[in-house]
């Protein structure tokens, strides 16, 4: 298929005092040079650590217990090694954190944190880098790019943090940015110059970008593709377009309804019924039955792969077709 | 970690023992700890002579099967020297720590709950007591009162109630800012009893944790000056005295001195397990 | 830089109000032994005479504030009393023993940093493996040691078996000085250093979790690099806070270090003097612990202050 960046039947796990369990479960994607998918689901679906998984920077405890990491056609990471990941990382392969706050350390000048990456990487040397540094700035259009890379990361505000952040993760110009909630922290404006440069950054290098967030709407504006997890596991795949008009697994219709939409005429939220269960909670069956109001028997037991159920669709509910007769609840008749 | 309700004591106590015996670290502090008491209670029973009997012709006697842990230069046997040591230490520090536990912890919850002149008096004082360093304070108030176990006593809590005082005070500031606090006001009950049943579990459980650790300095303290001279008079057994003692025959006999420092570091060890065992508890909740 | 000499004009003014009531809490030992302070200070030996001048200087016989207030002004004045022992002032004995006591506590503090820093950061950086689970019972296990029986026992091996530095003593040149303050700053360090290294762990921990450390990794950037240059920054702060709070033991734990070493500081001075009655020197040397714990706290605070870049703001 050759994608550029891909995942094969990957499953990650965390160790928690003496048991084991997995955070993702067997997922598989692929992203290719100037395509955007987007990775959607709830707090503890999986999605950051995914994300961590894909740079090699998973905390301690968890580890890549089976499947394979792909880059350009070779292998980078798999449960036995990540010698390939860890040299792409920052180089090949850029991450943007989503507290800028936090993700900047706040005793190292701004620029200084940029150009640190261009050193080990391109082997510039100090001030070329620093050079270097300042450019990035300005491309990523803060003003007085060389007055804020002198500066400590709490001198500046919110959005020029994040833009900053932005910098150091495509200083080294890497062919794949993968981005977590890079937009949560901010506010309606920031936000909005934040898409824009990404936008803009991905298409000015052609790069594959992988976007994790949970609000929809970002996902539907940034992504091509997308991809909703539920419990560590991908139970829906495709199109954003197709997927967020027509869903074709309960969860995703779901997480759509419960989206305020300001034109329709059906003030309701429709939420999903009952709770996320806790992580140590075992599900037999479909991850999703206990909550699914298309659940029946045979949804109990046995494993609920991706399938194929239209061009370019994958769902691993097996009444998927049934999904787009579900009631609509907040949106214009379907 | 908000306060457990109170249930009927058996039913809290099965819970505690859970507890104790879910964390490896609190169960084995625990056990030391009993074994260590054991010890002092039993003194009498686990040794074969008095510790203050010299015999004269058996003096720094290795360890053999009459003496287990030999003699020192004045024939006196180690092991009883040791054990009922454990007793001489062990009650001034619980002592100490016990008592400077619950004045600081008064004087703790009344600066923080009443406020203002009182808080700023109490902390102030505070404030002069912390300025000098543990030791030097000790040493000064144990010139003042005179050497002897009564006056170690006296100043290691006139000392010791600080930090207690400091870390309650804190935790009723932290507590009274919290909703519970407020409801359970709304609710009518009177002011003390809000102090008491709501506020008081949550500050001492912190005051208990350094409790724990405050105890080794304590016996570090005691054993220090009994090793300068100026705390336990002989021939009350002391550990701090007896490794002052034997350490001019450190290169003949190591255990005189050795023995004591070892049951120093056995029960500093005991109470640190149980310290990070509670705090390891109170963290999980 | 204007709020950075604020901030040290709020502490000045913090430090200077301390070290007034450190100056009552030694005033008021006095008056806590029984009997006639005149004679508590000039010994069993003075005559009528003596003490009655005493008694006029220190007016006595007259409220206690204004008792105070002159004790104060001879404070000021550098007046700490005479050793009754020694019959100088104490001032001049204090002075004189200083140089040693300070030496060792800045070599101990340093020694005992340098054993902590590399263990805490193996210790926090291989997190919850056997070296980790190792460091931390070893320095559990350490808390307990009494440091005067490290004292004792470095001597036997070092110096007695071994032969290879003094047994006790200052010497009288100033490599014999250093030779002599090894033993003694070593037993300190070892003494201090297993809290140390847990506090240090502690607060490793925390920097390693971390979003700038994730970061930093996430960018490619080699582990030394990250653990140093990011990790370690960020971690001096804390380090020093916690250095800071274990000044007063380090400071405490002089006293009984240089007994064993025969030092000629005024910890030795100190328990000489409460062994032979010398109130005024148990007294001054009291207020100097006092003013050095301030100076030092007061130090930390600025190095803590000025490692953080928040308060650069010109």
């Amino acid at each position: 298929m050759g994608y550029l960046l891909e995942v094969r039947d990957l499953t990650v796990t965390m160790r928690v005092r003496a048991h084991t369990r997995p955070v993702v479960q067997g997922i598989s994607f692929g992203v290719n040079a100037g395509e955007a998918l987007g990775l959607v689901g709830e707090s503890g679906c999986g999605k950051t650590m995914t994300l961590k998984a894909l740079i090699g920077i998973l905390p301690t405890g968890t580890r890549i217990a089976s499947g394979s990491i792909w880059y350009d056609g070779t292998c980078v990471a798999d449960a036995t090694s990540s010698a390939g990941l860890r040299r792409l990382r920052g180089n090949g392969i850029g991450l943007v954190f989503q507290d800028s706050t936090s993700a900047l350390d706040p005793v190292m000048r701004v620029g200084q944190q940029i150009s640190e990456g261009l050193r080990r990487h391109q082997g510039l040397s100090r001030r070329a880098a620093g050079a270097e540094a300042v450019e990035t700035l300005r491309r990523l259009g803060l003003p007085n790019p060389a007055l804020h890379v002198v500066q400590f990361p709490h001198e500046l505000s919110g959005g020029m943090r994040q833009r900053a952040m932005l910098g150091m993760a495509t200083a080294c110009r890497p062919r794949v940015l993968l981005c977590d909630e890079p937009t949560t922290a901010l506010d309606v404006t920031s936000q909005r110059r934040v898409l824009e440069l990404i936008g803009q950054i991905q298409r000015s290098e052609g790069m594959a970008l992988i976007f994790v967030s949970h609000d929809l709407a970002v996902i539907a504006e940034t992504c091509t593709q997308v991809a909703v997890m539920y419990r560590g596991q991908i139970i829906e795949r495709g199109a954003v377009a197709d997927v967020f008009s027509s869903p074709m697994h309960t969860y995703t219709h779901g997480l759509l309804g419960a989206v305020p939409d300001i034109e329709s005429d059906n003030p309701g939220l429709l939420a999903i019924p009952g709770e996320i269960p806790g992580a140590v909670v075992q599900i037999a069956g479909c991850q999703f039955h206990p909550r699914c109001a298309l659940a029946e028997d045979r949804c109990k037991t046995g494993e609920f792969p991706l399938q194929k159920v239209a061009p370019d669709r994958e769902s691993a509910c097996i009444r998927a077709s049934d999904v787009t007769r579900l009631g609509t609840g907040g949106r214009p008749g379907d | 970690m908000i306060a457990t309700v109170a249930g009927p004591a058996s039913r809290r106590g099965q819970r505690l023992a859970a507890a104790v015996t879910r964390t490896p670290t609190l169960s084995t502090g625990v056990v030391m700890l009993a074994g260590l008491l054991a010890v002092a209670v039993l003194a009498p029973v686990l040794t074969s002579y008095p510790p203050d009997h010299q015999y004269i012709g058996d003096m720094l006697v290795a360890p053999s099967g009459a003496h287990w842990l030999g003699t020192d230069e004045l024939g006196r046997d180690i092991w009883s020297r040791v054990a009922y040591g454990t007793r001489t230490d062990l009650e001034i520090a619980c002592a100490a720590v016990a008592v400077s536990l619950a004045i600081g912890t008064a004087l703790g919850l009344l600066a923080g709950y009443v406020g203002r002149i009182v808080d700023t008096v109490i902390m102030r004082c505070v404030d002069f007591v912390m300025a000098f360093p543990f030791y030097v304070l000790i040493i000064a108030l144990v010139f003042v009162l005179g050497s002897g176990s009564a006056s170690i006593l006296l100043a290691l809590i006139s000392v010791g109630w600080v930090s207690y005082a400091r870390i309650v005070r804190g935790e009723v500031r932290l507590a009274v800012t919290r909703p519970y606090v407020a409801a359970a006001r709304m609710t009518g009950l009177s002011s003390i009893r809000v102090l008491i049943r709501h506020i008081l579990p949550n500050a001492i459980s912190q005051a208990v944790v350094y409790a724990m650790s405050d105890v080794l300095n304590v016996i570090l303290a005691i054993v220090t000056l009994g090793f300068l001279g100026l705390g336990v008079q002989p021939p009350t057994p002391e550990w701090g005295a007896m490794i002052g003692e034997g350490s001019a025959f450190l290169t003949t006999r190591w255990g005189i001195a050795t023995f004591p420092a070892l049951a120093v570091v056995l029960t500093g060890l005991a109470f640190s397990l149980v310290g990070d065992g509670i705090a390891q508890r109170l963290q999980g909740d | 830089m204007r709020r950075f000499l604020d901030y040290f004009g709020r502490r000045l003014v913090s430090a200077l109000v301390t070290l007034f009531g450190i100056t009552l809490v030694v005033f008021l030992l006095i008056h806590l032994i029984p009997g006639d302070p005149a004679r508590t200070l000039l010994g069993p030996h003075a005559t009528a005479g003596e003490l009655a001048a005493v008694h006029r200087e220190w007016g006595l016989n007259r409220p206690i504030w204004v008792q105070y207030g002159l004790y104060m002004s001879r404070l000021l004045r550098g007046d700490f009393g005479t050793s009754l022992f020694y019959r100088v002032p104490v001032s001049q004995l204090v002075l004189q023993r200083l140089l040693p006591t300070l030496l060792l506590m800045m070599f101990g503090a340093v020694l005992a940093l340098v054993l902590a820093l590399p263990l805490a950061a193996v210790a926090a950086s291989l997190k919850g493996r056997i070296a980790d689970q190792v460091i931390r019972l070893l320095s559990l296990a350490g808390l307990g040691i009494p440091s005067v029986w490290i004292g004792i026992v470095l001597v036997l091996l070092v110096a007695i078996r071994a032969n290879l530095l003094p047994v006790a003593g200052y010497g009288t040149s100033v490599p014999a000085h250093l030779e002599s303050l090894i033993l003694p700053s070593l037993t300190i360090a070892i003494g201090m250093f297993p809290t140390l290294t847990r506090s240090l762990r502690v607060g490793l921990i925390a920097v390693l979790d971390s979003d700038y450390i994730a970061s930093a990794r996430a960018r490619g950037l080699s582990a030394w690099r990250v653990l140093v240059r990011h990790g370690m920054r960020n971690a001096i702060a804390p380090t020093v806070t916690v250095l800071g709070l274990n000044i007063g033991y380090l400071v405490g734990s002089t006293v009984a270090i240089e007994t064993i070493f025969a030092l000629p500081g005024i910890g030795t001075l100190m328990v000489q003097a409460v062994l032979s009655r010398d109130f005024p020197i148990v007294q001054g040397v009291a207020i100097v612990y006092g003013i050095l714990v301030l100076a030092v706290n007061l130090g930390t605070d600025l190095v803590h202050t000025a490692l953080d870049p928040q308060l650069e703001l010109t």
